[in-house]
């Protein structure tokens, strides 16, 4: 190693032709070859950071932004419809206010306006969502005003009493039911986005681009510093190789592995959670349809034609077509996740036959009978199907939590490593490449 | 190193890392269950529409026939095969009616059923039908928007409607009346402070209607400068006069009575228009297939006038709940026999 180089001095005419020949003289070249070296090194980790930091923002997106505003969306969703399944129910039911309907539209409507505050605080809420919390806020108020003016007129048994509580569910169902769902659908597109920009192969491509682009830069060097001091093996080069190949495989190994942490959690966690809470939006719409009609006393056939649309994407008559057909097939063979999905149908078909019951007092225009049956039973039975959902949101809310936090652990270590590891490796090869240079000075 | 020495490196370093790659399964799959987005409910519309005249329609008011009806049945005991005689094996009548409308037809809240002048005309009619079979639960009464108090006749989703249903030539169109049981007169609303006093303030103001009412027909021809507002039910339009959305309401006195028992800030302006021009004779609509049942009807109703049931029935319900004074029965107009 520490021998004398081919220098210019000891001039062979070969040699010297040789030289003549090369396009740079030997220290140029060296230098050339420090500087696309320290270069590449520089580009592998400053690529290599960028891309870890993409993925780590798409993970922290899902996991502390998307996944809690979907599950707020949905629960805000949830409490106006049920605060107005409360107040309709409570105000076309005969004889003294119900003081439990009451107490429940008063807990509703708290339960809006929390999450309400959650959402507005929520970062990164887009133009339409703030729009539509602007319409929520206002709607809220228009809302509650027009239900306390419904029941001060039907205390006094005063038929426009009627007429104020028909026009607070239309304040609800046209405007406010609606921008809660816009909400929901931003909120949505969001967790999707950044589960597949957690999982885009962009970064993995464009670090293994600059590691290529770094070995061959060291190979490369390596070749000509062999060429020109007839040296086999420059130890620095060779080590610096290794440690890039093997933060390289590590990188991308871990990388790899949080890309199919969260496939799992899209799988397991997002998709589910979508359909399911998709599944409790449309069950609650139908709810507010079928009070809506029971309110009009039928004279309007769109809330029928209505409840009759959430039903077909819901499940059908029987549970088996839509989003619950849906659910079954994503459960596959698996027995526990089966039993899950059977249980939400049972909750659905209960839910459906109190329906029927509802449709057949009113078809006789018994209207009072309906209501009661409205009240009662069909209650009961859509809070019970709205717990199956729940119960099943929340598990896969888990889910999908889980797998974002393992996504998240898994790059935790990354730019601490991949800095280390291209500072050792800029250390070995410029040590390897020092003794070449310091023989020409 | 080689040339070739440098290229199988190289190429072995490369393969290493496609295997790499390909072991990290970069297919990103789209997700499914994003499309379920379409799935949520969004808002529904409804619309309404309009007709042109017939020559029918034009010879019916050139005779001036808005308010005559066929003649009323011989005997009250229809023959088998009659509407009646059908009605009475079926041992049900479906009745259209409103359900907001005070001492006409309005839900009790306390009890939930419907009540008033024309709730009892129904079962008054169900009563002669029925005979001695009657029972209150045969009459299924069925709650109607002004707008589906015709079209549910024709349907026949209802067997009649008694819902303060003006009587018009472009109506008979579409189905038969009974005689005039009720007349009324169509009048603006407004609130107390309100500075309308004459046709001519109403220019540019919003007036509210009900959807496919005849007050609209009114208001085009007679009031043209006024901006209609309409709704489906009549007490939507007490809401839009409260909260200022409509500077008046254009309807018959029979239901303005009974918006200011509902709020004392609101005042009734009378003869506004020409009374003659906002008479309004309510009859009973039955579908034109029947005319059989329209002279029934039409021989039950000259009865209960006769028999003093109507005024009993209207000044319970009318003057005694609505307040309008002294209520009597209107005369019947009755086309000749053809």
């Amino acid at each position: 190693m520490s021998a004398p180089a081919a220098a210019p001095a000891d001039v062979v005419p070969t040699a010297a032709r040789r030289e003549r020949m090369q396009p740079v003289s030997t220290p140029v070249g060296l230098w050339i070859g420090v500087t696309s070296v320290v270069m590449a090194l520089l580009a592998l980790g400053l690529v290599g950071l960028r891309s870890i930091d993409q993925r780590r923002s798409s993970v922290a997106t899902v996991d502390d932004d998307a996944t809690p505003m979907v599950v707020s969306a949905v629960e805000l969703y949830v409490a106006l419809a049920a605060a107005d399944a409360a107040a309709s129910t409570s105000f076309v039911r005969t004889g003294p206010e119900s003081a439990e309907l009451r107490a429940r539209y008063i807990d509703e409507i708290g339960r809006a306006q929390q999450e309400l505050a959650t959402i507005s605080q929520a970062p990164g809420l887009s133009g339409a969502s703030e729009e539509a919390l602007a319409t929520i806020f206002d709607g809220l108020i228009s809302y509650t005003g027009r239900i306390e003016t419904a029941r001060t007129n039907d205390r006094f048994n005063v038929p426009v009493g009627f007429a104020y509580q028909r026009s607070a569910s239309q304040v609800m169902r046209d405007e406010m039911l609606p921008a809660a769902t816009t909400i929901y659908r931003d909120a949505a597109g969001r967790l999707d986005r950044g589960l597949r920009e957690g999982r885009a192969p962009e970064a993995e491509v464009l670090l293994i681009a600059v590691v290529i682009v770094a070995l061959l830069t060291l190979i490369g060097v390596h070749v000509f510093v062999t060429r020109r001091t007839r040296r086999w093996l420059n130890i620095g080069l060779i080590a610096a190789v290794v440690v890039v190949l093997a933060v390289t495989v590590w990188l991308a190994s871990g990388l790899a592995s949080q890309r199919n942490t969260f496939g799992r959690a899209q799988l397991d966690g997002s998709e589910p959670l979508l359909v399911h809470s998709v599944a409790r939006i449309l069950a609650l719409q139908s709810l507010s349809d079928e009070n809506l009609d029971l309110i009009l006393s039928g004279t309007d056939p769109a809330p029928m034609a209505d409840f009759e649309t959430m039903v077909e994407r819901m499940g059908g008559r029987d549970g088996r077509s839509g989003l619950l057909a849906q659910a079954r097939e994503a459960a596959g063979d698996d027995p526990d996740a089966r039993a899950r999905v059977e249980a939400i149908v049972a909750r659905y078909v209960d839910y459906l036959a109190a329906h029927d019951r509802v449709r057949a007092a009113a078809d006789r225009y018994d209207y009072p009978a309906a209501i009661e049956l409205a009240v009662g039973e069909q209650a009961a039975a859509s809070d019970a199907l709205d717990a199956a959902l729940t119960a099943e949101i929340d598990r896969v809310r888990g889910e999908l939590e889980r797998g974002g936090e393992e996504a998240f652990d898994r790059l935790r270590w990354m730019p601490p490593v991949l800095v280390m590891a291209t500072v050792m490796a800029g250390a070995a090869a410029l040590a390897g490449l020092w003794p070449r240079l310091r023989e020409y000075r | 190193m080689s040339a070739r020495n440098r290229l199988a490196a190289t190429t072995a370093v490369g393969s290493a890392l496609v295997v790499l790659l390909a072991g990290c399964g970069l297919n990103t799959n789209e997700s499914g269950a994003i499309a379920n987005l379409d799935l949520l409910p969004g808002t529904s519309t409804t619309s309404t529409t309009t007709s042109a005249p017939t020559a029918r329609q034009r010879q019916c008011d050139e005779a001036d026939l808005a308010t005559a009806s066929f003649p009323p049945a011989d005997s009250l005991d229809p023959p088998p095969g009659s509407f009646v005689d059908q009605l009475r094996r079926e041992g049900r009548i479906r009745v259209g009616v409103d359900e907001n409308t005070i001492g006409f037809s309005v839900r009790n809240s306390n009890t939930g059923e419907l009540e008033g002048f024309e709730v009892e005309l129904a079962h008054a009619i169900a009563e002669r039908v029925f005979g001695s079979a009657y029972r209150p639960q045969m009459v299924e009464l069925v709650p109607l928007v002004t707008d589906d108090k015709v079209r549910f006749v024709q349907d026949r989703a209802v067997d009649m409607t008694i819902s303060a249903v003006s009587m018009s030539c472009s109506r008979w169109e579409k189905v038969s009346f009974s005689r005039e049981y009720f007349t009324a007169h169509q009048e603006f609303l407004v609130r107390s402070d309100s500075d309308i006093s004459s046709v001519d303030d109403l220019d540019g103001r919003t007036v509210c209607v009900t959807a496919g009412s005849s007050s609209i027909g009114i208001m085009d021809k007679h009031v043209p400068g006024a901006v209609l507002l309409p709704v489906a039910a009549r007490t939507d339009c007490l809401v839009a006069l409260q909260y200022g959305e409509a500077d008046a309401y254009f309807g018959h006195d029979s239901f303005l009575y009974g918006m200011r028992l509902q709020d004392p800030t609101v005042v009734i302006l009378s003869d506004l228009l020409d009374p003659a021009l906002t008479v309004s004779h309510y009859g009973i609509a039955i579908n034109r297939e029947h005319e059989d049942f329209v002279r029934f009807v039409n021989a039950v109703l000259d009865s209960l006038i006769e028999q003093t049931v109507w005024q009993q029935s209207a000044d319970t319900w009318i003057e005694g709940v609505v307040g309008i004074p002294d209520p009597t029965p209107p005369a019947a107009d009755y086309r000749r026999s053809d």
